[in-house]
């Protein structure tokens, strides 16, 4: 178990490495004439010393301090290459991945982002993301280094003295089980410090957004309390990260110095007794050296590696969770449907938890082209999570749902999205002019297009009154705008793309009943001939409407028109004469 | 001063202004400071006498071939290294933990600060950017002090130690070897104008890249309604590619520094070997401190090396450093009186006294309101949208300071008060009902432990929730989700109401919602009101009839002034504006 998600992790670092072979295969060959080029200089240095000792003339010194300087020259000349090819890989790979990420969250259910907090998305998009990077460029870059010096260094002390040698690779296993206890520790220390951070990024987050309340409460001090614990538990769990590496580093850093000693004691011993020359003593001593360096970087590289595997837990968290729609076999290119198309239910269920109730039950409907239905019910009784089917903001368990006589799962996203315009309960808004936001679905749109929509949905005489018009500034460094404004404007968004099938989804609910009735009046125009589904809470639309479906605890009990369920006596009589009995007054002006 | 966005910093990596306000949160910690600094000098002084043993037992012994007291130089070494492990293990510990000490401070105390800003400074301020105060920057400011300024300090200490060492042990071969600092002063100080510049660069086009993802996860559905995922993936890209080849441009500035700093090392090992092989040949110099010399030498370019890693943490810390004191300077227009007077006993009166109010300089949003509530009353203001109704309540709880005018409770100006107590005084349903992702008894409760039982409770009940709470699979343990997003509109409400009721205060400000629910939750919802007002004084801005016909007292509010006071029955029998309000109402509403 264990073992197979480290593969998935090293898998998936190989995965978005791939692309970019060719420039590592590069990079690696920089790294290795790098790695030989600085294993020359202790050879370098010990023929110096040994032309001293053997009293050479001094020429030779000259020669060879010269080469060193060569050496370190075109070692220095691969390094740059190194450097700058395997960093870069790690950047592109970087960009890879976010986008990866960022194209996989744009293709999640609605349903996901009711689970997961923005804030600890972000965390993820960037924080675990850029770790994720620093495996894949200095963590490689340090760690094919210490290898390959490790290799060269060995094969030259061999070379040297292979009984000193020997003695020196005798480290070799202790270094190796020192890596591998802590490793494991490390992991899970990282993991549990990364997640309290998401926590705390999503606590500030939300606490700030909602500050209106928190201060309304004077609960600042609550707050305070609670936004300590997190915290404090961010600040144990990364002690706990803190004890093992304090320990890590300066222990390799131990074990690599008694290697010296070692060698100093017996290596001095070789050379008194004559076996080794004291050049080849000082090359050994020059080898170790470059070794210390990289064997201590073991511990970093570890660090890093493991933080990694954390942080690339959280990505596939993410990156598993399965896209909303499921493979369709529709052809993708069928001619742009402009004709609306009638919208059929068979016997659909629909549950929000795999283990919770129906929230829609057996729903069967036919709905003909070009009709305007009106949904009412009860909160919670399953209005909007009919029209959020047809729009596909869910998925339904059991049952078909077809439009135009397809079935609404062989029907490719994007074509099911220009054929449907769905105005949403809650208006978002991005922060960009008023025109860019109403274009935002057909960016093509002619300013001409824009006014129109606009006019249709009531907003553009509240454009006019702000100073710059269409394209006064919106957003968080823009103009606010109210609740009923916004709704507006996200009609127009929606208007303006003229698709066969329109749906509100209780998208008037700020607006008052006057301008309501302004805005069903002017988009009566637009919508000749298109199907229209609204769920309002208001029944005076009902009226106008071709007919009307009442939903009741997730079921239809009445479906027929206005005036005919008028006569009835049933629950849409009820509602309605409760709604004119009922002393609503709703907005005053 | 100015705010400090994006880029607009100085970028130095050190700014004596923002270390002294830095160190005042160090102090408290500064024993530990000594402690850490006292095992660096020790664990440095270790780690450079070692060389200086191993040349003893080079000139002593193995190069004149006594093997006789070699094990004791061994022993002294392995004596030395085991010391400088604890050492070294004591003090990495004991930065981390100053670090996350420190940091653990600076973050709640700065949340603390934030959350107690007037709206006007939250308001203005994008949440996200706020959010990066609190988290990246103060764990950049961590980074500084684990692997920043306490290095800083053992990285110049070890040149200085490794600097004399070498002057004692052969002056003269000590100046060859210092011949290359002036050429590894060039490279380092071009490197950090180049780099500085990019970095700026990079953190420009980071700040863009977020931004970006942030709003479009917020906005996802929106996105995918339009099915615009297309086009958003490309404007994505486009800042994607921006941020990393802003990275690649600073790559090669630091794959060109580190091998030039190792060339320069190369060079002065060289020149050891050349000058201090000829001082061997006049036995100027012994083998023992040519191999030290050259161990030497190369522990004098490693901290060099990194201290270009350090100038980035250092700088990228003041930058943070700036952006968090920049909060910290930030002070709320709206604060707790020096001398408070107490608020016991809350009878419920509140007098608005000739206010005015600006939310910008020469907008005025209300001339000259007074009004006159007494306690008990039920006073409904009524108007059009953007009449200043909602200005209204949140001028009362001190959210915004009145222009001119004052308010008072109970008779006293309500700036003389706590902020707490005022707010403490009064039960909030705002419009817009927000709810944490927390549950349902944390939401009511607001996490008040002590409210959680009988009064949650009964809370829930009275507030007309507890049935749909008790269909929730978790009941009161059920999560909302991300402001409330597994609830329906109504549902959002009745928590709200269930919150006001669970807080039970003497006075009620109510923004009724505008937004439509179906019948049968807006009988309960009207319902629940009913309760809530039930013996409390209650400022409503209605737009229920229900609630406008039961008040005392009705305000008609238009444009930012009082144009009708009076009961529901003078107020039509007046027939002025709001006779016509509502009759227009009536006609055109179901």
């Amino acid at each position: 178990m264990k073992i197979s998600r480290k593969n998935e992790y090293l898998a998936t670092l190989l995965r978005f490495l791939k692309p970019y072979r060719k420039r590592i295969i590069f990079g690696l060959t920089a790294a290795i004439l790098a790695a030989s080029f600085d294993a020359i200089a202790p050879m370098l240095l010990k023929a110096g010393v040994d032309s001293l000792q053997q009293t050479k003339p001094i020429g030779y010194l000259y020669l060879f301090s010269g080469l060193i300087v060569i050496a370190s020259l075109i070692g220095g000349l691969f390094r740059f290459w190194m450097r700058n090819v395997v960093i870069g890989v790690s950047r592109w790979a970087e960009y890879d991945i976010r986008g990866n990420f960022f194209t996989h969250l744009l293709g999640l259910s609605p349903s996901f982002f009711d689970r997961n907090l923005t804030g600890d998305l972000m965390a993820r998009a960037t924080d675990d993301i850029e770790r994720m990077r620093m495996v894949m460029g200095p963590a490689m870059l340090y760690s094919t280094a210490t290898l390959l010096t490790l290799v060269v260094s060995a094969s030259m002390m061999i070379y040297l003295d292979v009984i000193l040698a020997g003695l020196v690779f005798l480290l070799v296993p202790i270094i190796g089980v020192s890596v591998f206890a802590v490793s494991g520790k490390l992991h899970q220390a990282n993991l549990e410090q990364q997640e309290t951070y998401g926590e705390m990024t999503a606590y500030v987050q939300e606490n700030l957004s909602g500050i209106r309340v928190i201060k309304a409460f004077a609960r600042e001090d609550h707050e305070s309390v609670q936004f300590n614990a997190v915290c404090d538990l961010y600040y144990k769990r990364s002690l706990r990260v803190a004890r093992i590496q304090a320990l890590f580093m300066p222990l390799l850093g131990l074990i690599i110095s008694l290697g010296v000693i070692a060698i100093l004691y017996l290596g001095g011993q070789r050379v008194i007794t004559e076996a080794i020359t004291l050049g080849e003593f000082i090359a050994f001593m020059g080898y170790l050296s470059l070794m210390t360096w990289p064997m201590i970087s073991v511990g970093w590289v570890v660090h890093l590696y493991q933080r990694g595997a954390a942080s690339h837990k959280r990505i596939e968290e993410i990156v598993n969770v399965k896209q909303q729609f499921k493979s369709h076999s529709g052809n993708g290119d069928g001619e742009p449907i402009t004709i609306a198309p009638d919208i059929s239910f068979r016997n659909v269920n629909l549950r929000y938890r795999d283990q919770g109730d129906d929230v829609l039950h057996n729903i069967t409907v036919n709905i003909n082209s070009g009709e305007r239905i009106v949904i009412v019910g009860r909160t919670g009784s399953g209005k909007s999570s009919l029209v959020r089917l047809v729009a596909k903001l869910y998925e339904a368990q059991e049952g078909t749902i077809l439009i135009g006589n397809r079935n609404i799962d062989d029907i490719p996203p994007h074509e099911l999205r220009a054929m449907i315009g769905y105005v949403d309960q809650t208006p978002f808004i991005f922060s960009d002019t008023i025109m860019e936001n109403i274009r935002f679905g057909k960016p093509d749109a002619t300013d001409e297009e824009v006014y129109n929509a606009a006019f249709s949905a009531c907003f553009d005489e509240d454009v006019t009154e702000f100073k710059d018009g269409y394209i006064t500034l919106l957003g968080e460094r823009g103009v606010t705008l109210s609740g009923g404004q916004q709704q507006r404007l996200i009609l127009s968004r929606a208007l303006l793309l003229d698709t066969p099938i329109l749906i509100l989804d209780d998208s008037l609910s700020a607006v008052d009943s006057d301008t309501e009735a302004e805005i069903i009046e002017r988009m009566s125009q637009r919508l000749t001939g298109r199907t229209t589904l609204i769920v309002t809470h208001r029944l005076a639309i009902a009226e106008q409407a071709d007919s009307v479906i009442v939903l009741d605890e997730g079921e239809i009990v009445e479906h027929s028109s206005h005036k005919d369920l008028l006569g009835r006596d049933g629950t849409y009589s009820q509602m309605y004469r409760r709604q004119r009995l009922s002393t609503e007054i709703g907005e005053m002006m | 001063m100015n705010q400090p966005e994006l880029g607009e910093v100085t970028g130095h990596a050190y700014d004596a202004r923002l270390m002294k306000r830095m160190l005042r949160y160090i102090k408290p910690y500064r024993w530990g400071v000594v402690l850490a600094v006292i095992l660096l000098i020790v664990g440095t002084g270790l780690e450079l006498a070692v060389p200086l043993v191993v040349k003893t037992g080079i000139d002593n012994h193995i190069a004149v071939g006594v093997i006789d007291g070699l094990g004791k130089i061994a022993l002294l070494l392995i004596g030395i290294v085991v010391l400088g492990f604890f050492m070294r293990y004591f003090h990495m510990y004991l930065t981390q933990w100053l670090g996350q000490r420190v940091v653990l401070d600076i973050r709640t105390k700065l949340f603390n600060h934030l959350q107690r800003q007037d709206l006007k400074f939250i308001d203005s301020k994008p949440v996200g950017w706020m959010m990066t105060r609190v988290t990246n920057d103060i764990q950049t400011l961590n980074e500084m002090f684990t692997s920043g300024v306490v290095s800083v300090i053992g990285d110049l200490l070890s040149l200085i130690g490794i600097v004399v060492v070498m002057l004692m042990l052969n002056w003269k071969l000590a100046l060859v070897t210092f011949i290359v600092v002036p050429l590894i002063f060039a490279v380092v100080f071009r490197f950090r104008s180049k780099v500085q510049v990019q970095f700026r660069t990079i953190r420009e086009a980071l700040a863009v890249l977020n931004g970006f993802v942030q709003e479009h996860i917020s906005g996802i559905r929106t996105v995918q309604l339009f099915g615009r995922e297309k086009s958003v993936k490309e404007k994505f890209d486009s800042k994607n590619v921006v941020y990393r080849d802003a990275y690649i441009k600073a790559i090669r500035y630091f794959a060109l520094f580190f091998p030039s700093i190792h060339i320069l090392s190369s060079i002065s090992t060289a020149l050891i070997l050349l000058v201090g092989g000829l001082m061997i040949g006049q036995e100027a110099l012994t083998w023992g401190a040519l191999v030290a010399f050259i161990q030497y030498a190369e522990r004098f370019f490693r901290p060099i090396r990194d201290l270009s890693e350090r100038y980035n943490i250092m700088q990228a810390a003041m930058m943070a450093a700036e952006r968090v004191f920049w909060l910290f300077d930030s002070t709320s227009e709206i604060n707790d009186p020096e001398q408070p007077n107490g608020l016991e006993d809350i009878k419920g009166e509140v007098t608005f006294d000739h206010i005015g109010f600006e939310y910008k300089t020469g907008e005025p949003v209300l001339h000259d309101v007074s009004l006159q509530v007494e306690p008990g009353q039920i006073v409904a203001i009524v108007g059009a949208t953007g009449s200043g109704k909602t200005t209204l309540i949140s001028l009362l709880m001190r959210f915004w300071d009145v222009t001119s005018g004052r308010i008072l409770l109970d008779g006293k100006d309500i700036r003389s008060l706590r902020i707490d107590d005022l707010r403490k005084s009064f039960g909030v349903v705002l419009q817009d009902v927000f709810l944490f992702s927390g549950t349902v008894a944390e939401n009511v409760t607001l996490g008040d432990e002590n409210r959680r039982d009988g009064i949650l409770k009964s809370a829930l009940e009275q507030a007309n929730a507890a049935s749909f709470v008790d269909s929730l699979p978790n009941k009161i343990d059920e999560r909302v989700g991300e402001r409330g997003a597994m609830l329906s509109g109504g549902q959002k409400q009745l928590l709200a109401i269930a919150r006001a009721l669970a807080a039970d205060p003497p006075l009620l400000l109510l923004d009724e919602a505008t937004a439509a629910v179906d019948t049968e939750t807006e009988f309960h919802i009207q319902e629940a009101l009913e309760r809530l007002m039930k013996g409390r004084t209650t400022l409503v801005v209605a737009h229920r009839l229900s609630t406008i016909r039961r008040a005392d007292k009705i305000i008609v509010l238009h444009k930012g002034r009082i144009r009708e006071t009076g009961t529901h029955e003078e107020l039509l029998a007046e027939n002025g504006l709001y006779a016509r309000l509502y009759h227009l109402q009536f006609v055109v509403s179901v």
